[in-house]
């Protein structure tokens, strides 16, 4: 059921992670995220961008993945981006004041040249 | 309580300071839904800036808390509400919105605290079309009367 709501998929752009995620996430789904951003900073990757252009929904209990981790990676020099939010999205997290704790940006490639530069 | 509660939790609130002998309001958000306000004969939505309880450290939310003061006229009103209600989706997933409710504020029917909450909970019961309700709907309004007779008509609703 989990996999029809929500999916992700992973792309590497050399030490760059990239999660783009499709579909709703919510109280039921959040695990899933977690567990993806979770493996991979085990794995020791720290440079992690999460692409929103294919997420529909998002959930207090969604937002709250993004607070798990985040220190750990800016811990070692790292950082989680977000990018292409829907508008609806963005608002969710617009209005928890995540745009002065997160770097949020309109395409990937923003994201990406942030962590080469 | 940053640093002290799970990193997965926060909490959101909205503090509203009413001075009794002023038409002077403050309102301040800690990451909680807008304010809706009816002044001078318009509605607005006022989105000060503010964190999350619990997202980040006290240094940080300090410096990101916005205070927005306004000065109300007689008639003037202030609704305050929940994501459960503005999120409340219809058959077709669409959400309840701010539009309605700020409708229920224009509307020159809504003379009373106690209207705007039962014309807007009316509003989003026909929005849903009995679709389920997914979280809590909770709001909270109230009209200025005057210096001295600001009434938040708490005391009037039946029980």
């Amino acid at each position: 059921m989990n996999d029809v709501k929500f999916t992700i998929d992973h792309q590497s752009f050399g030490d760059v992670k990239l999660l783009k995620l499709q579909g709703y996430l919510d109280a039921h789904t959040a695990p899933h995220l977690e567990s993806a951003l979770g493996d991979l900073i085990q794995d020791g990757n720290h440079k992690i961008v999460v692409n929103f252009k294919e997420l529909d929904y998002i959930s207090s209990a969604g937002l709250g993945v993004f607070m798990v981790y985040i220190e750990d990676v800016r811990m070692t020099g790292g950082d989680i981006k977000l990018s292409e939010m829907k508008p609806k999205v963005f608002t969710v997290f617009d209005l928890l004041g995540f745009p002065m704790l997160f770097e949020i940006v309109e395409h990937d490639q923003i994201a990406l040249s942030k962590f080469t530069a | 309580m940053f640093g002290n509660i799970d990193r997965h939790t926060y909490i959101t609130l909205s503090c509203v300071i009413l001075e009794p002998n002023s038409p002077k309001i403050s309102l301040a958000r800690a990451g909680h839904m807008p304010f809706l306000v009816k002044q001078h004969g318009g509605v607005s939505v006022v989105t000060p800036r503010g964190l999350g309880i619990g997202l980040a450290s006290a240094k940080i939310f300090d410096a990101n808390l916005e205070e927005f003061s306004l000065e109300l006229s007689v008639g003037d009103s202030c609704f305050l509400f929940t994501d459960g209600l503005s999120e409340l989706q219809n058959p077709q997933s669409q959400d309840f919105g701010y539009e309605p409710m700020l409708d229920v504020l224009r509307s020159p029917a809504s003379l009373s605290a106690q209207s705007i909450i039962s014309e807007v909970m009316k509003s989003a019961d026909s929005h849903a079309q009995g679709h389920p309700q997914h979280d809590d709907m909770t709001a909270l309004a109230f009209i200025f009367k005057g210096t001295n007779k600001i009434l938040s008509e708490y005391d009037s609703i039946p029980l």
